[in-house]
């Protein structure tokens, strides 16, 4: 699962939690227990088809549960990671950080590691 | 460039983890009337048009009203900004112990609950208890009150985990400020006879300053931009 690009030996990227709008529906649900459909559209900022799409997508993998109930006469869709999401998520940040780490280093000019030694400034795992 | 790129999503991302772990602390406007209706009443008390008995028993009408706005309040902002369930408590004495520590493998997502449905109730009981007797003034225990607003108010904010994020820390610094000034107002009322009066607008004022910092956080944190190039 790795990827050389002559100098490095880099992981691969999981492009199914890369994409922009899906990384951010994935953090946002990192940290609570669920969401629902109007503060992920908020949160997100997507639109409510793309955001729609991309839970679709999310749950079609398993990453995500969605639930539909109905609260106070309207319907409430809520959304929450999976064990398997967690565990995804954790190992997408972990390659990021071997990334960051490796292009820290190329821009210092310096050889690139082959594979990251520590975690960059700010960098969260996700509770597993 | 891409360092940048990284650097500016893991920001962003940490903004929304906090954002999402202190929802309900962060719903500023669910305490911010009730500090207004105070101050008010303070004065309203300090002009000295009212006779204090009224005061103490709008007090205590105005404590009431808030248990039925923290409702109202969190209905106000789940209808507006959605809902989101925070993580459970993990442990089991939630009346007793007010503040609970939550994902200990996450440090943004710990919180502290002052804004719980339970920790807000206790905290207006303890007001029944303390603020009428501040507006009569007699029987008032001004130290035991600014022991209750530190406890379920300011303590709290002053220790949650913050990010890189400015905003966030200077919530922190907001309240530890407010922390110490308190402290500061109290001892003057204490030892250089400071008004009563003057001592409760301070400490309402600062509660208000910080609850509106608050909401205005909640919307600052939603309105950055995660997704601007979001394709697919």
């Amino acid at each position: 699962m790795t990827k050389n690009d002559g100098n490095f030996e880099m992981p691969e990227i999981d492009r199914m939690v890369h994409e922009p709008a899906r990384l951010a529906i994935l953090t946002v649900l990192s940290s609570c227990e669920e969401a629902d459909f109007l503060f992920l559209e908020r949160a997100t900022r997507l639109s409510r088809g793309n955001l729609s799409v991309q839970l679709t997508r999310l749950e079609e993998v398993g990453v995500i549960e969605i639930d539909k109930r109905i609260e106070h006469k309207r319907t409430l869709t809520t959304a929450r990671l999976t064990d398997q999401g967690r565990r995804t998520l954790n190992a997408y940040w972990e390659s990021m950080v071997a990334w960051r780490t490796a292009a820290e280093s190329r821009l210092a000019g310096s050889a690139g590691p082959k594979r990251a030694r520590r975690a960059p400034r700010g960098y969260m795992p996700v509770e597993s | 460039m891409q360092v940048a790129t990284l650097s500016d999503a893991s920001s962003r991302g940490q903004e929304l983890r906090y954002l999402t772990a202190h929802f309900r602390d962060l719903q500023g406007l669910r305490m911010a009337p009730f500090w207004v209706a105070l101050l008010v009443l303070t004065y309203l008390a300090q002009t000295g048009s009212f006779s204090r008995g009224h005061l103490s028993w709008a007090a205590v009408v105005v404590i009431a009203a808030q248990f039925g706005w923290l409702r109202l309040g969190g209905l106000w902002y789940e209808r507006r900004y959605g809902v989101v369930k925070e993580p459970d408590p993990g442990v089991p004495s939630r009346l007793i112990s007010i503040m609970h520590p939550e994902a200990p493998s996450n440090p943004l997502a710990r919180r502290y609950g002052y804004l719980s449905d339970v920790n807000a109730g206790l905290c207006l009981l303890w007001a029944f208890t303390f603020v009428p007797d501040l507006f009569l003034g007699h029987r008032a225990q001004p130290g035991m009150f600014a022991l209750l607003v530190a406890t379920y108010q300011i303590f709290a904010r002053c220790i949650c985990p913050v990010t890189d994020s400015w905003s966030i820390r200077l919530r922190r610094i907001l309240a530890a400020t407010a922390l110490i000034a308190m402290v500061g107002i109290y001892l003057e009322y204490r030892f250089a006879q400071t008004n009563l009066l003057t001592w409760m607008a301070g400490l309402f004022s600062l509660l208000l300053l910080l609850d509106l910092y608050d909401h205005w956080l909640f919307n600052h944190l939603l309105r950055g931009d995660f997704t601007e190039q979001s394709h697919d």
